[in-house]
């Protein structure tokens, strides 16, 4: 039976294999040149005071390589639409099932040999590639320190969607019972739970932080950065600002839905902080309707607008999950993805044992 | 035989269709608002000296743009996988074709019939998604420059029409030649990729012969699309430095690979002769209290004019390829017609291997 999935299977096998060689080939020509750089160049530029401009030329470099690890996150859905999704469906469609299920091998252990040897298959490929991208990209994720932002296609949560992807497809297929639909299905079924990890649930692994500091102006002339935490690798779920009785009243560190901060006088020093209240202090030239363009308010209008913002007792609120939270949250989804993976796979066995004429 | 070939899509048409307008809805209702903002508060940021926070803040309500982006992307791929590759291969894979291509029709019509409704139905449905797009992100395009950028420029305004055209009788026609579903349907994704891929990093960049601009090489100043005229939307393709003699020595405003340039002492026998590293040692001598350079080490005046004045020695000229931003209609007419023309060809070979080749 392994021996009969295998030949089905071998000519997928060959050409991911294959790919997955030329990617490999590709990494282990350029990988090494660019540690080197990073090590010579960059890890050396503070002692030479040129950090902007190397970091900058080193993060332009093989630009297109860098794009590359996209594929991480379109290889899992590839697997699921072509390796999972016709895996039964096709004997449906075209009644070879009712030779395959009639022979000595039960269809039960049929079933379980397929989705074990394909199902495990696309566990590999996708983990390889993860491994491969990780490693050719470490210098220049080690640099941009925005682990959470590339969470999903590097280290081990690849190995996760994978798994849930063939499932998926393979389960979807039983259903359905036709190739093509099944394949569409599972496009839009994997995109739709990828995206609810990313922009809900996953936030929610763990409890967040949070850091509240008082309100303080944006933008040049003034300290900027609202309350956001120290490490720039956090992740930031969300940065609220809220009154002095606790109401939210604005978001993305600012006043109101967008976020705006915005001051606008009557020519008589008398001053509205918008969607906040009237200043209780005089601000002298007010910065709406200023003519100066370019330059940065004057240190008496900033003193003054803190003054005014200092007045209403607003804070900020930022929730954040902290960057020495990356591995457990990594663990968390591919845990999550393998226990759906398998509960699907246990579906699908019980639906063709049970249910499939 | 188009009342056939239409019952046999109308399904997954409507469907499609439904989708379309759901995003186009989406669009519409939230347009006016992104517009509002963009009119309110992004065009008077400058009075208000906060335009660093507001576009930031501009940009992370268009979060959801980045994602539709990729979708339109994605759209002539999915229409060339899911609908242009099993279109003949279908057929021959279960063996209806033997019944649909002995009836009074011929096989022939029963193919421009087919590929033509549901070809159409493809570039109309990509080409809605893009326009409808294209004008909800204009504020944002306003905004952020760089409209040669290729996930932007291969999502707005024409080309995405050009791509479903050719997606899709890709896909047709690896669906005759392969005659099994699934693996045309893997090879018209990995061919319509990688055809796209390779457009983009060879052919586009020389669809109209690029303009060049050449100046003295200049170290004290930031290299890249910041010299005199330059567009922000302009498209730098390389940014060369020249020696005298017209060969190329470096990039991005510098010398060698990485577009460093260092200033190193020759050595202890000859104290303020400098070493201008990769071209040559300075005929100028070099004031003393400092012993090496790189760029941006903020150095004294005296030690930039010498710099300076080693640099003019060498008469070295930086030289700027680039697509000028007045190009861009040209650009987008040009790939859209490109691969019209490809996707007719395409077509025309399925046509003569469906009537001459097959079975």
């Amino acid at each position: 039976m392994i021996w009969l999935a295998w030949r089905q299977f071998r000519v997928q096998a060959y050409v991911a294999l294959g790919l997955l060689g030329v990617m490999a080939i590709a990494f282990a020509i350029t990988g090494p040149s660019i540690v080197h750089l990073y090590d010579t160049a960059v890890a050396t530029c503070g002692t030479h005071g040129d950090c902007a401009t190397v970091q900058n030329s080193f993060l332009d470099k093989d630009h297109f390589l860098q794009q590359l690890s996209v594929v991480v996150v379109v290889v899992p859905a590839l697997l699921g639409i072509f390796w999972g999704a016709p895996l039964i469906a096709r004997e449906m469609e075209t009644g070879t099932f009712r030779l395959a299920w009639t022979q000595s091998v039960t269809r039960s252990r049929w079933i379980a040999t397929k989705f074990c040897l394909v199902g495990l298959a696309s566990m590999v490929t996708a983990g390889l590639l993860s491994l491969m991208v990780t490693w050719w990209s470490s210098p220049f994720d080690s640099l941009r320190d925005v682990p959470f932002s590339i969470f999903d296609h590097r280290d081990i949560a690849p190995i996760g969607y994978a798994a849930f992807a063939f499932a998926l497809g393979a389960v979807l297929g039983i259903l359905i019972r036709r190739v093509l639909p099944a394949m569409a299905a599972t496009l839009v079924v994997f995109i739709a739970v990828r995206l609810a990890f990313t922009n809900w649930i996953r936030q929610r692994f763990a409890t967040p932080l949070h850091i509240t500091t008082p309100f303080q102006a944006p933008g040049p002339g003034f300290n900027g950065g609202n309350g956001l935490p120290g490490n720039p690798g956090d992740w930031v779920v969300s940065e609220e600002t809220i009154n002095s009785s606790g109401k939210v009243i604005g978001r993305y560190g600012g006043i109101g839905p967008n976020g705006e901060v915005n001051f606008r006088g009557n020519g008589s020093g008398v001053t509205y902080f918008q969607g906040v209240g009237k200043c209780p202090n005089r601000i002298p030239n007010p910065p709406a309707g200023s003519r100066s363009t370019s330059s940065q308010p004057s240190p008496a209008v900033q003193h003054a607008i803190q003054k005014c913002i200092d007045s209403f007792h607003l804070r900020s609120i930022a929730t954040y999950q902290p960057t020495n939270r990356y591995w457990t949250f990594q663990w968390y989804e591919l845990t999550i993805f393998l226990i759906m993976a398998l509960l699907l796979s246990a579906f699908g066995w019980w639906w063709v044992r049970r249910r499939l004429a | 035989m188009i009342w056939s070939a239409w019952r046999q899509i109308r399904l997954q048409t409507l469907v499609l269709a439904i989708a379309t307008a759901l995003l186009v809805l989406v669009f519409a209702l939230t347009g006016p608002h992104l517009n509002h903002v963009y009119q309110t508060v992004v065009l008077t940021c400058q009075s208000h000296n906060d335009c660093l926070t507001v576009f930031s803040n501009f940009q992370s309500q268009y979060h959801l743009a980045r994602l539709v982006g990729v979708l339109i992307l994605a759209a002539p791929a999915l229409l060339g996988v899911f609908w242009g590759a099993p279109l003949v291969a279908r057929e021959i894979e279960s063996g209806t074709f033997r019944l649909a291509w002995t009836q009074s029709v011929s096989r022939s019509r029963w193919l421009l019939t087919k590929v033509f409704m549901v070809g159409l139905i493809s570039v109309v449905i990509t080409g809605i998604l893009s326009l409808a797009y294209t004008w909800w992100s204009s504020a944002y395009s306003q905004v952020f420059k760089g409209q040669f950028m290729p996930l932007r420029y291969m999502t707005h305004d024409l080309v995405p029409i050009g791509y479903a055209a050719f997606a899709f009788a890709l896909g047709v026609t690896l669906g005759a030649l392969i005659r099994r579903s699934v693996p045309a349907m893997a090879a018209t994704l990995v061919g319509y990729v990688g055809g796209l891929t390779a457009f983009t990093v060879w052919v586009r960049p020389y669809l109209q012969s690029p303009l060049h601009r050449s100046s003295p090489l200049q170290i004290f100043s930031s290299s890249r699309s910041s010299g005199p005229g330059t567009n922000p939307n302009d498209w730098v393709i390389s940014q060369q430095t020249l020696n005298s003699s017209g060969k190329a020595i470096g990039q991005d405003g510098g010398i060698g690979s990485t577009g460093n340039t260092v200033f190193a002492p020759v050595g202890h026998g000859s104290p303020g002769t400098f070493r201008f590293v990769g071209v040559g040692t300075c005929p100028n001598k070099f004031p003393l209290h400092q012993n090496g350079l790189s760029r941006n080490a903020a150095p004294s005046p005296t030690f930039v004019h010498a710099i300076n004045a080693c640099v003019r020695g060498f008469h070295l000229r930086d030289l700027l390829t680039y697509q000028p931003a007045s190009h861009y209609w040209t650009f987008q007419w040009y790939e859209m017609s490109i691969f019209i023309v490809l996707a007719l060809a395409l077509i025309g070979f399925t046509w003569w291997w469906v009537r001459h080749r097959l079975t």
